[in-house]
C-alpha cells in the first residue's frame, strides 16, 4: 500500500461584496416589486399571495446573508491562544477501504497545525487494517499521539464516545470520517472561530474527492455545494446558527462534549435508541450552549457514493436522522432564534411541496402548466443562487470542471426535486428504523 | 427556492387551481404549526436538552 497521498489544496475566491450585494439587491428588488404587484392585483387570492410573499422574503434574506459570510481570522495574540489548545481527532472506522483510511490518517498527520492526538476506533469492522495501523504507529509525526482502538460494533456515536472519554483534557475535539482527507490547513483554519468564546462548534466545508467520477457524484457534489454555500452560510452569518455540521469534518469544544456525552450516547426517540444523526445531534447541543458556525477556509475532501443504491440509502439514513433532529430543534431552540426559524420554515415548505405535488397530480390538465413554469423559473433561480458555490477553489480542478458543475445546477435541482425530496417522505415515515443502512461491507474504494 | 416561481406564474392559470394551491400552502402551515405546538408542549415534557 502506498502511504504517501497527494491531497488537493484550496484557495478562497476573492470577494467583491459591494458588487455582489448590489446585483443581489437589484434582483431581489425587482422580485419584491413583482410580489407587491400580485398582492395588489390578485385580491381574490390574498391568502396565497401573502404567504408566497412572506416565503419570498425569508428566502431572499437567506440569500443575502450567505453573501456576507467570510472566513474567520484572528489576531496574533488570538492565534497564540489557539496554538495552546489541545486538539484531539476522532476517527471512527467501520468497514472502510484500507487505502481511504490510510489517506485520512496521512492528511491528519501532515496538517499545518497538527492535532495533539489522533484516535482511530475500529468499530468492529470485518476488514483487516493491520498494515495501516502498523505503518502509522511506526511512521507517525513527532508530537502527535497516535492511538488505535477496536471495539465490538456499537455505532458511530459509541466510537466517538470512546475517543471523547479517553481524553478528558482535550480543549477541542475534531470529528473526521474515515473516508475523508483534510486539506493541509483544515485544522488550523477550523480552530480560528474558537477565538470567540461563544462559539461551541465549527463546521468544515465538505468537497467531493471523487467529484468527477460519474453523473451521480457530480449531481450530489453540486447540491452539497449549493447547500453549504447558501443555506449553511446564511445560518452561520445569522448569529452562528448552523443546524447541521458535516459528519465528515467538524470541531467541537471539549467542555461541550463532556457536558453532553451521556445525552449524546443515550439518546432515545419514542422509546427507540437513536443511532443516526450523530453530527446533527452535536450541532444541536452546540446551538443549545452558544454558537455553531461554519468556517469556509476549513476544507475536507470526502468520498461520495458512486452507485444509485448507495446514494439512495445514504439519503434515507440522513432523512431519518433529520426527522428526529427537527423534533429536538423545535422543542429546545428558543422560538425567537434563527435556528428555530431555519427549522420551522423549511419544514412547512417541504410539506407544502408535498401537498402541491398532490394538487398537481389530482389536476394534471391544469397543473402541468404550473409544473413547467416552476421548472424553468426554478432553474433560473438555482443558477442565480449557485453563483457562490465556487467560493472555494481546489487545485485539482480546472475552469472547465467548475463550468461543468455550474451547468449541472438545474439538473441537480431536478434530481433533488423529483428523487430526493420524495425519498425524504419515506425517511420521515421510517425514522424509527435506526439501522446503519450503508457499510454492510466496503462500498467506496 | 421554488417559492420565487410565483413571480412568473402564468396569469392564465384557471382560478380554482390557484385557490387549491393556496389551500395547500395554508393547510400545511396550519398542520406544521399544530405539530410545533404539540412538540413544544408534550414531547420530552419536563426534560432539558441534555437530560436522558
Amino acid at each position: 500500500m502506498n502511504h504517501d497521498h497527494d491531497i488537493p489544496r484550496i484557495t478562497l475566491r476573492p470577494v467583491r461584496p459591494v458588487a455582489r450585494l448590489t446585483v443581489a439587491g437589484l434582483v431581489l428588488a425587482v422580485a419584491l416589486a413583482r410580489h407587491a404587484w400580485y398582492l395588489a392585483e390578485w385580491r381574490h387570492y390574498r391568502l396565497i399571495t401573502t404567504l408566497w410573499t412572506l416565503s419570498f422574503v425569508a428566502v431572499a434574506v437567506q440569500w443575502l446573508l450567505s453573501w456576507l459570510e467570510r472566513p474567520v481570522t484572528v489576531t496574533p495574540a488570538g492565534q497564540a491562544a489557539l496554538n495552546r489548545l489541545r486538539v484531539t481527532v476522532a476517527v471512527p472506522v467501520f468497514n472502510e477501504d484500507p487505502s481511504l483510511l490510510d489517506r485520512t490518517i496521512c492528511s491528519l498527520l501532515r496538517q499545518s497545525r497538527p492535532p495533539d492526538r489522533v484516535h482511530v476506533v475500529d468499530d468492529g469492522s470485518a476488514v483487516d487494517y493491520d498494515e495501516v495501523r502498523t505503518w502509522w504507529e511506526t511512521h507517525g509525526r513527532p508530537g502527535v499521539e497516535f492511538v488505535w482502538s477496536r471495539q465490538d460494533n456499537a455505532g458511530k456515536k459509541a466510537a466517538h464516545a470512546r475517543v471523547f472519554a479517553a481524553d478528558p483534557h482535550a480543549d477541542v475535539f475534531v470529528t473526521v470520517d474515515s473516508d475523508t482527507a483534510l486539506e493541509y490547513t483544515a485544522i488550523g483554519e477550523g480552530l480560528k472561530p474558537f477565538a470567540d468564546s461563544r462559539v461551541q462548534s465549527v463546521a468544515g466545508i465538505e468537497l467531493a474527492w471523487n467529484h468527477s467520477l460519474n453523473l451521480l457524484v457530480r449531481l450530489k457534489s453540486v447540491n452539497t455545494l449549493v447547500w453549504q454555500f447558501i443555506t449553511c452560510s446564511a445560518q452561520s452569518v445569522a448569529g452562528g446558527s448552523v443546524l447541521v455540521n458535516r459528519g465528515t469534518f467538524a470541531l467541537y469544544r471539549g467542555s461541550l462534549i463532556r457536558a453532553t456525552l451521556p445525552a449524546y450516547t443515550g439518546e432515545t426517540f419514542f422509546g427507540r435508541r437513536v443511532i443516526l444523526g450523530d453530527d446533527s445531534m452535536l450541532t444541536t447541543f452546540a446551538l443549545g450552549s452558544g454558537r455553531a458556525v461554519q468556517q469556509v477556509s476549513a476544507v475536507c475532501f470526502s468520498m461520495y457514493p458512486e452507485t444509485f443504491s448507495h446514494t439512495l440509502r445514504q439519503w434515507t439514513r440522513w432523512m431519518r436522522g433529520s426527522t428526529i433532529r427537527n423534533f429536538w430543534r423545535i422543542r429546545y431552540l428558543p422560538i425567537m432564534s434563527w435556528g428555530w426559524w431555519f427549522t420551522f420554515l423549511p419544514t412547512w415548505w417541504f410539506l407544502s411541496f408535498v401537498a402541491m405535488g398532490g394538487a398537481v397530480a389530482a389536476d394534471w390538465h391544469t397543473g402541468h402548466t404550473f409544473v413547467l413554469t416552476t421548472l424553468y423559473v426554478g432553474a433560473l433561480w438555482a443558477w442565480l443562487v449557485a453563483a457562490r458555490m465556487h467560493a472555494v477553489r481546489r487545485s485539482d480542478q480546472r475552469w472547465t470542471d467548475r463550468l461543468d458543475a455550474f451547468l449541472l445546477v438545474p439538473l441537480a435541482m431536478a434530481w433533488m426535486t423529483f428523487v430526493l425530496r420524495p425519498l425524504r417522505l419515506y425517511g420521515m415515515a421510517t425514522c424509527l428504523r435506526q439501522g446503519w443502512v450503508t457499510r454492510g461491507e466496503v462500498e467506496v474504494r | 427556492m421554488i417559492f420565487i416561481v410565483r413571480d412568473l406564474l402564468p396569469l392564465s392559470l384557471p382560478s380554482p387551481f390557484l385557490s387549491l394551491l393556496g389551500d395547500c400552502f395554508a393547510g400545511t402551515l396550519a398542520l406544521t404549526a399544530a405539530a410545533v405546538v404539540s412538540i413544544r408542549l408534550f414531547w420530552r415534557r419536563g426534560k432539558g436538552m441534555y437530560d436522558l
